[in-house]
């Protein structure tokens, strides 16, 4: 009897599934594994990871498949555009607007001419200055500012490239707004006219966060308001910042009005309005912009990151940035890894099935689903919706979760992944944990300096600390967002495309993603309305919703249903 | 008069304005004594007396931060001319805000 691997190479996950097959007869299952895939979906650098999943099961068994089974595949590419960083390029032609100093000295607002310490030596001038210090020696400094202070210059803030601000203010003013860790000091526009805002501990700048008041400061024109108003947005919600006029003041470009353009199924183009709701999948045909040029699209979905109403001032950056985060599922040949693939066995590789109906043969051999009539496939590229005569793909599923993640905790991709799907606590001492319900527990050593008064992702029992600087009450409620931005809205869009759900009937969740009960609360959650009960997956009775694919693939080998 | 709320015991040749620097940016109130010990028995002794339950000690080569509920071990160490990024981080763990690792 052959020995047959079906294999699933999905956007995150690579899955096989193998058993000795007699055609017409049950399989023998003897083999389920799975590892990330190596490569962007469909291309030939997938086959990489599908050969060690075959070495894997050749090691195990003592034999190699024979032949290697694949369904059609459809690569989606996961991205985060963040259209408010576009806005503050663009701005850069006419103002530099920087939230600046975790440790700044004095309160208060100063403005003038941007002049380095160094140029303070001789005769005073007549304008107030914003002195720029590069010194390294703080004492030095502070008697270089009263030095020049005493000779008549008028000093009405400073900015410190190093870390300093307090130190500095203690010798020479301690009322003088101070930023410091300012690292490109050196690059700021000299002679241009800048402002420094320093508020009170525990509140944020007032003035340079109001367009209007800034305007007034800096002499903004009226031609200039965007600039006034996109600055003064860079700097809300922060205790210190700067903001400095650069000289290339009046060259009159704009930032684009549209980064992003759709092109529907007619060929009429628009502008992607990250407000609005996703269209339904296969209205957008092609985009262009920002995110690059693609043509060929099936589905194209984008979620503004979700904002936390507990937290406003995260809110606030959050809003500032207007990052939206994009999933493009294309159409793409994969004649490509099916030939490399079908080296890796004997007797070669094929396409045996539609992903939609392998889905639903392996999520079939759930326990007690029968023949599970709709199926959704939640994975790390798309959500699918398969039944009997059909399937709908839609874009964007764990893979844009994590984007998601990423933009909001500011962290890598690799991070991200273990933040969506482990709890979170911030460590408050070395000794106490805080947990997302606002319980606390206690560690019996202390935690690693580096995670102290972070925000951690518990990991088993590892603490591994991310940037964000959110509660993990805050963060419970962001990640749950996103979980329910992307994979209920996709799940909610494929039951309308195919006209919806029978009352009553069963919707068995497979796939990686339907692995995270927080997932299947969210989508259980979306499904309410329909009266519908939802399972989980467990293919075989022992995978989980994991490999549903993969062993249907098989099972559509041994009901001969071969192309 | 109370007890310090952190309180280094420091050699004579500790970089103590460093030390002092460090805690003076992040806005931490420090109390530096000059004693004689190893850094490590000198960070337990004043971990001992300090409120916010740490305590630093330190010679020419070594500074050293223990806690009050862990004495046995280091919870931060640092080569002495590296007094004052070692400082701040003291200071941060002292305020309860993340620390800084370049």
């Amino acid at each position: 009897m052959p020995l047959v691997a079906g294999v699933d190479v999905g956007n995150s996950t690579t899955e096989i599934a193998v058993a000795r097959v007699e055609p017409g007869s049950e399989p023998d299952w003897l083999f389920v594994a799975r590892r990330a895939t190596t490569g962007a979906k469909g291309t030939v650098a997938c086959a990489a990871g599908v050969a060690d999943l075959l070495a894997r099961a050749e090691r195990r068994l003592g034999e190699r498949p024979h032949l290697a089974l694949l369904a059609e595949l459809h690569p989606v590419e996961a991205d985060l555009l963040e259209l408010g960083r576009i806005e503050e390029l663009a701005l850069e032609r006419t103002a530099i607007a920087r939230p600046a100093s975790e440790t700044p000295s004095g309160f208060g607002v100063g403005a003038g001419r941007l002049v380095a310490l160094d140029d303070l030596t001789g005769p005073p001038g007549p304008e107030t200055v914003v002195a720029v210090v590069f010194d390294s020696d703080f004492d030095a400094a502070a008697k270089r500012l009263q030095d020049a202070r005493s000779r008549g210059w008028n000093i009405s803030a400073a900015i410190v490239q190093g870390d300093d601000a307090v130190l500095i203010g203690n010798r020479f003013d301690r009322s003088l707004p101070i930023v410091d860790e300012v690292a490109e000091a050196a690059e700021l526009p000299f002679g241009a006219l800048a402002a420094v805002e320093v508020a009170e501990a525990g509140a944020s700048v007032e003035t340079l966060s109001d367009p209007l008041r800034l305007g007034v400061l800096l002499g903004f024109g009226p031609e200039e308001a965007r600039a006034a108003r996109t600055a003064a947005r860079a700097v809300a919600d922060c205790r210190a910042a700067i903001v400095a006029r650069t000289s290339r003041a009046a060259n009159g470009v704009r930032p684009e009005d549209a980064p992003v353009v759709l092109v529907g199924m007619d060929g009429a183009e628009r502008p992607l309005d990250e407000r609005a709701e996703p269209p339904p999948p296969g209205a957008v045909t092609a985009i262009r912009g920002a995110v690059g040029d693609r043509n060929g699209l099936l589905d194209l979905v984008w979620r503004a990151l979700p904002t936390p109403a507990d937290d406003p001032t995260f809110a606030r950056r959050l809003a500032r940035r207007r990052a939206i985060a994009i999933a493009l599922l294309a159409s793409a040949g994969s004649a490509g890894l099916v030939d490399a693939v079908a080296e890796l066995c004997d007797e070669g590789g094929r396409v045996i099935a539609r992903e939609s109906d392998a889905a639903v043969l392996g999520a079939s051999t759930t326990p007690g689903a029968g023949h599970a009539p709709f199926v959704l496939d939640l994975g790390g590229g798309t959500v699918d919706l398969h039944r009997e005569g059909g399937a709908v793909s839609t874009a964007g599923a764990g893979a844009l979760v994590t984007r998601i993640c990423a933009g909001l905790l500011g962290s890598d991709f690799a991070l991200a992944e273990r933040a969506k799907r482990h709890r979170s606590v911030r460590v408050e001492t070395p000794f106490v944990l805080h947990h997302e319900d606002g319980s606390r527990s206690f560690l019996g050593a202390p935690a690693a300096p580096e995670a102290l008064a972070r925000l951690c992702v518990l990991d088993g029992r590892a603490l591994v600390p991310v940037p964000a600087p959110i509660a993990p009450e805050v963060w419970r409620g962001l990640r749950r967002a996103a979980k329910r931005d992307v994979l209920a809205l996709n799940v909610r869009r494929a039951i309308d495309a195919v006209g919806g759900v029978p009352r009553g009937e069963l919707v068995t969740l497979v796939g990686g993603s339907a692995a995270d009960g927080e997932v299947v609360d969210v989508v259980a959650a979306e499904l309410d309305d329909f009266d519908v009960a939802v399972a989980r997956g467990d293919v075989l009775g022992r995978h989980g919703p994991r490999a549903a694919v993969a062993v249907g693939l098989v099972l559509a080998f041994a009901g001969g249903s071969r192309r | 008069m109370s007890d310090p709320l952190v309180l280094a015991l420091m050699s004579e040749a500790a970089p103590c304005a460093a030390l002092a620097a460090g805690f003076e940016e992040e806005g931490v109130p420090l109390t530096i004594e000059i004693a004689e010990g190893t850094p490590q028995d000198l960070a337990q002794e004043a971990a001992k007396q300090a409120l916010l339950g740490l305590g630093l000690g330190g010679d020419a080569e070594r500074l050293v931060l223990v806690l009050t509920a862990a004495p046995g071990r280091a919870y931060l160490e640092g080569p002495a001319s590296d007094a004052r990024s070692f400082a701040q981080n003291a200071a941060r763990l002292a305020a309860r805000r993340p620390l800084r690792y370049s």
